[in-house]
C-alpha cells in the first residue's frame, strides 16, 4: 500500500485530521465515479490522480524543491501562471472544495463567507493539505472582499504576495494590469533567484497555451450529442489542470480528446442521445466538490458545459505568442487575462454574452445558474443571468447551496422539476 | 395486460395523500410518520384492502418519500404533479403549494411548467412553522385559522421559526388574546410565502394547493400580501397525488 | 454474501506496481477500474484495483501470467452507492 504518512509528517500536517478526509474520499469517489457506466479509457488518469491526491503530485513538489525550485500556490485565473514558470518556479492551484476543511475556517472567519475562501483558509490552519504546506509563496489578489480579508490571515503563516485587480475593463484598467504583471514578474524573480526573459516567457506562453488549447479540444467534444463525456468527468478533468503539470495535462487532456473524437465518430456517447443537456455557469467547484454535477447526471441529465473559473473561463482565449519584445509580451498577457469575464468587474455585460454564445454552441436544453452561499457577486448577477436567458427562451434555474450533504434532496427535488419541465 | 387502476402516492413530509383513477375513484390520505417505506407499505395495504391490485395497477410516486415507493413505476417530482393537478382546469395559473417542509411557487403557461421556485432550508413559510405554532396556542392547524380569522394581527418580525416562536410566548406571557396571536402567526407565514410567490409573474389566476388549500382566510391573508387573488384549488391537498395520477394515466395511454 | 453484490480490491505496495497490473489487464480487455483504497480495505491511502465478481478469475489469472507485484486482494461488500448523497 502506498503510505505517504512519513512526507505528510514532514511537512508539518496534522496527520490525524488529515486522516478523517482520506478515509471518506475513496467512498465519495466511488459513488460519483466510479458508478458511472461506459467511461472513456483515458479518465483512468484521471482517477489514478484522484487516488493519490495528496501523494504524488505533492511528492514531485517536494523534489522540485529539493532541486533548488519554487512552489507558487495560486486561487484565481487572473493570476499568470506563465511569469512563475518562465522564472523556473511551479504554480499550483490552491481552492479548497471540500467541506472537511470549512470548520477549521470558521475559527479564524465570519461563518457568512463563502465554502472556498472558509476551505482554503481552513485547509491551510488546520495544516490539513500537503499543497498548502508546500507552497512556498501564496498568491492572492482582489478579487472579493473575503479573499482581500483572507490574505491577510494567511500572510500571518505564509508568505502572500497580492495582485491588485482592476474593477472594470477601460483601456487604463488593462494598463493598470500590465503593471500589477510586472510587479508580480519583480516578485517572483526575487523569490525563485531566476530572471524573467523574453525567451523562457515565450515559452512558458506556448506550454501554458498547449495547456488551453488540449483542454478546450476535450469541451468541443462536448457539444456532441449523444455525448461522449460525462460532466462530470469534465469537471475532474479541470479540477486536476488546476495542479497538474501543465505538460502533462496538455498530453493527457488531448488522449483524452482523441478518444472522445473517435466516440463520436461511432456515434457512441455516455448518456443516451437526446439526454437533456445543461449548461452550468456561476462559482467556482474546486476539488473535491462534485455535488452539484453529481445530482443533475444522476436526475436524468448530461451538464455539457461549465461557464466558471473550472470551466471555459480557464481555457478560453490564448496569449498572443508572435510578440517581439517582452513589453509586448507582458500586453498580450495582460489583455488575455482581463478578457476573463468574472463577477467581479462591473459592468460585466461580457459574461452574460459569454453564456448566451455558450448555450447556443453546447446545444443546451437549459442552464443551471449556481451560487455558493455568501458569494454576493455572483449572487446579485444571477438576476441579469436569469432576465437575459428568458429573454431568450432558454429556461434557466437558480441555485444555492454550499459544500454540505444536508441539501441534496432539497437539490435533487429542484433539479429533477427543473429537468421534468425541460420535458 | 390492461391496466384497471392508475394510481398517484404523494408522500410528504406530514402526509401521504393517494389517489386513484380507473376502474375504481377513491382517494386517501395517510400520516407519513418516521418511515417512508412504512408508509409506503401501509398504502399498499390500504390499496388492497379497498380491493385494488396492485398488478393491474399503474403507480406513479411522488414527494420527498418518492423513492421509498419500491412498486410505483417511476417518480415525478411534486412540482411537475402539482402542476399537472391543476393544468386541466387552470393551463395558465401560478400555483402556490404549502407543504409541511417545503414552500413552492409553480407558473404554468398553457398546462406545462416554464418556472418554479422552491423555499430554502428554512421551515418558515411552511406548513411546518404553523404546525409548531398551533401546538404552542394548544390547537389544531385549523382552529388556528379560525381563531386568527377573529384576530387583530400582532406582528412577529423574526423570520427564524425558533426566534418566532419565542415571541410568541412573550406574546402569551403578557397575556396577549390567542385570536390575535393566531392572526400574527397567519400574517407572518402569508408574507414569508409571498416574499416568495412573488418572484414568479402573477398576470393570470393564482391558486393555493397542499396542507393548508382548504384555509379560506389563509387564501385571503396571501391574497392581501400579493395583492392579487388567491383561490384555494378544489381538494388541493390531493394535487399532487392527482397530478401523479393523471400523470399514470397518460403513460399508460402512451405505452 | 451473494456473489453479485460484492466487489474485489486488489491492493499495491506502490503505485508503480498498480499501474503496471492495471496496463496488463486491460491490454487484455478485462474491466477494472483504478479506485482510491476503500478504508474498509486499507487504513493507507493510495489507488488499488476496483474489479467485478465476473473479472476476478481473470484477473487473477493476469497476477499469475505476468507475475504481478501486489500486496493482497481484499473482497467487500459493494462500496458504491450513487444515491448516498454523502460529498467530502
Amino acid at each position: 500500500m502506498a503510505d505517504y504518512h512519513e512526507m505528510w509528517e514532514s511537512l508539518g500536517m496534522d496527520v490525524k485530521a488529515h486522516d478523517q478526509l482520506c478515509a471518506v474520499l475513496p467512498t465519495a469517489f466511488g459513488d460519483t465515479y466510479l458508478s458511472q457506466e461506459n467511461r472513456p479509457e483515458n479518465m483512468a488518469y484521471y482517477d489514478f490522480v484522484v487516488s493519490e491526491i495528496h501523494g504524488v503530485r505533492p511528492a514531485e513538489l517536494i523534489e522540485h524543491q529539493k532541486a533548488g525550485g519554487k512552489v507558487l500556490g495560486t486561487f484565481c485565473l487572473y493570476v499568470p501562471d506563465e511569469i512563475v514558470f518562465a522564472a523556473g518556479g511551479i504554480a499550483t492551484g490552491l481552492c479548497g472544495g471540500s467541506q472537511f476543511w470549512v470548520p477549521d475556517g470558521e475559527k479564524v472567519l465570519p461563518k457568512n463567507t463563502c465554502p472556498l475562501i472558509k476551505a482554503s483558509v481552513g485547509a491551510r490552519v488546520g495544516r490539513t493539505c500537503p499543497f498548502f504546506r508546500i507552497a512556498d509563496m501564496y498568491v492572492g489578489e482582489t478579487t472579493c472582499d473575503g479573499k482581500k480579508k483572507a490574505w491577510e490571515v494567511l500572510a500571518e503563516d505564509v508568505p502572500v504576495h497580492v495582485m491588485d485587480m482592476p474593477q472594470m475593463k477601460r483601456p487604463q484598467d488593462v494598463q493598470k494590469w500590465i503593471g500589477e504583471i510586472g510587479i508580480f514578474r519583480d516578485v517572483v524573480e526575487k523569490f525563485t533567484g531566476n530572471k524573467v526573459t523574453k525567451e523562457n516567457l515565450q515559452a512558458a506562453i506556448v506550454l501554458l497555451n498547449e495547456k488551453r488549447r488540449a483542454l478546450a479540444r476535450v469541451f468541443a467534444c462536448r457539444k456532441a450529442d449523444p455525448v461522449p463525456l460525462s460532466g462530470k468527468d469534465a469537471l475532474l478533468m479541470m479540477q486536476i489542470a488546476f495542479y497538474d503539470d501543465p505538460g502533462r495535462c496538455a498530453e493527457m487532456a488531448n488522449k483524452l480528446a482523441d478518444e472522445l473524437e473517435q466516440r463520436i465518430r461511432d456515434g457512441h456517447g455516455v448518456f443516451a442521445k437526446g439526454t437533456k443537456r445543461i449548461l452550468v455557469t456561476g462559482t467556482p467547484m474546486a476539488i473535491p466538490n462534485w455535488k452539484l454535477h453529481h445530482l443533475i447526471e444522476t436526475s436524468g441529465a448530461v451538464v455539457v458545459c461549465e461557464e466558471c473559473c473550472t470551466g471555459t473561463r480557464y481555457f478560453e482565449n490564448l496569449v498572443a505568442e508572435d510578440c517581439q519584445t517582452i513589453e509586448e509580451q507582458f500586453s498580450a498577457l495582460a489583455k488575455r487575462y482581463m478578457k476573463n469575464n468574472c463577477a467581479c468587474f462591473t459592468p460585466n455585460q461580457g459574461r452574460i454574452d459569454d453564456i448566451l454564445r455558450l448555450a447556443k454552441e453546447y446545444k443546451a436544453d437549459g442552464v443551471i445558474d449556481v451560487n455558493l452561499k455568501f458569494c454576493t457577486l455572483y449572487d446579485m448577477e444571477g438576476r441579469d443571468v436569469e432576465r437575459a436567458l428568458k429573454k431568450e427562451g432558454i429556461p434557466v434555474l437558480g441555485l444555492e447551496t454550499d459544500y454540505t450533504d444536508t441539501d441534496a434532496e432539497q437539490l435533487r427535488t429542484r433539479i429533477g422539476a427543473f429537468v421534468e419541465m425541460l420535458g | 395486460m390492461e391496466i384497471t387502476n392508475y394510481i398517484g402516492i404523494d408522500i410528504g413530509s406530514t402526509a401521504a395523500k393517494v389517489v386513484v383513477l380507473g376502474a375504481a375513484e377513491l382517494r386517501f390520505v395517510l400520516p407519513t410518520g418516521w418511515s417512508s417505506p412504512d408508509t409506503a407499505q401501509a398504502i399498499r395495504r390500504e390499496l388492497e384492502r379497498q380491493g385494488i391490485v396492485l398488478a393491474d395497477s399503474l403507480v406513479i410516486a411522488t414527494g420527498y418519500g418518492r423513492r421509498a415507493v419500491a412498486y410505483a413505476e417511476t417518480q415525478i417530482t411534486e412540482i411537475t404533479c402539482h402542476a399537472a393537478g391543476c393544468a386541466d382546469e387552470h393551463p395558465n395559473c401560478t400555483i402556490i403549494d404549502v407543504g409541511g417542509q417545503d414552500t413552492k411557487a409553480i407558473h404554468l403557461t398553457d398546462g406545462k411548467v416554464d418556472d418554479f421556485i422552491m423555499n430554502d432550508k428554512c421551515s418558515a413559510g411552511t406548513g411546518k412553522f404553523v404546525e409548531i405554532m398551533a401546538n404552542r396556542l394548544s390547537c389544531d392547524i385549523d382552529t388556528l385559522f379560525s381563531l386568527a380569522a377573529k384576530g387583530k394581527i400582532l406582528p412577529i418580525s423574526s423570520l427564524c421559526t425558533v426566534f418566532a416562536e419565542s415571541e410568541i410566548i412573550g406574546y402569551i406571557g403578557n397575556g396577549c388574546k390567542r385570536e390575535d396571536i393566531a392572526a400574527g402567526i397567519v400574517d407572518s407565514v402569508s408574507e414569508k410565502v409571498a416574499q416568495m410567490a412573488q418572484k414568479l409573474p402573477l398576470e393570470h389566476e393564482v391558486l393555493l394547493t397542499g396542507g393548508l388549500s382548504h384555509l379560506q382566510y389563509f387564501a385571503e391573508s396571501l391574497g392581501r400580501k400579493l395583492r392579487h387573488p388567491v383561490a384555494l384549488r378544489a381538494n388541493g391537498r390531493y394535487a399532487g397525488a392527482y397530478g401523479a395520477a393523471l400523470l399514470a394515466r397518460r403513460r399508460g395511454a402512451a405505452q | 454474501m451473494p456473489e453479485e453484490e460484492k466487489d474485489y480490491y486488489v491492493l499495491f505496495h506502490n503505485h508503480t506496481e498498480g499501474l503496471e497490473l492495471y496496463q496488463y489487464v486491460r491490454s487484455r480487455g478485462i474491466s477494472v477500474k483504478i479506485s482510491p483504497t476503500p478504508r474498509v480495505a486499507s487504513v493507507c491511502c493510495g489507488m488499488s484495483l476496483l474489479v467485478g465478481a465476473d473479472a476476478i478469475a481473470e484477473v487473477r489469472q493476469c497476477i499469475e501470467a505476468s507475475q504481478a507485484a501486489y500486496d493482497r486482494i481484499v473482497a467487500l461488500p459493494r462500496q458504491i452507492d450513487p444515491h448516498r448523497d454523502k460529498f467530502c
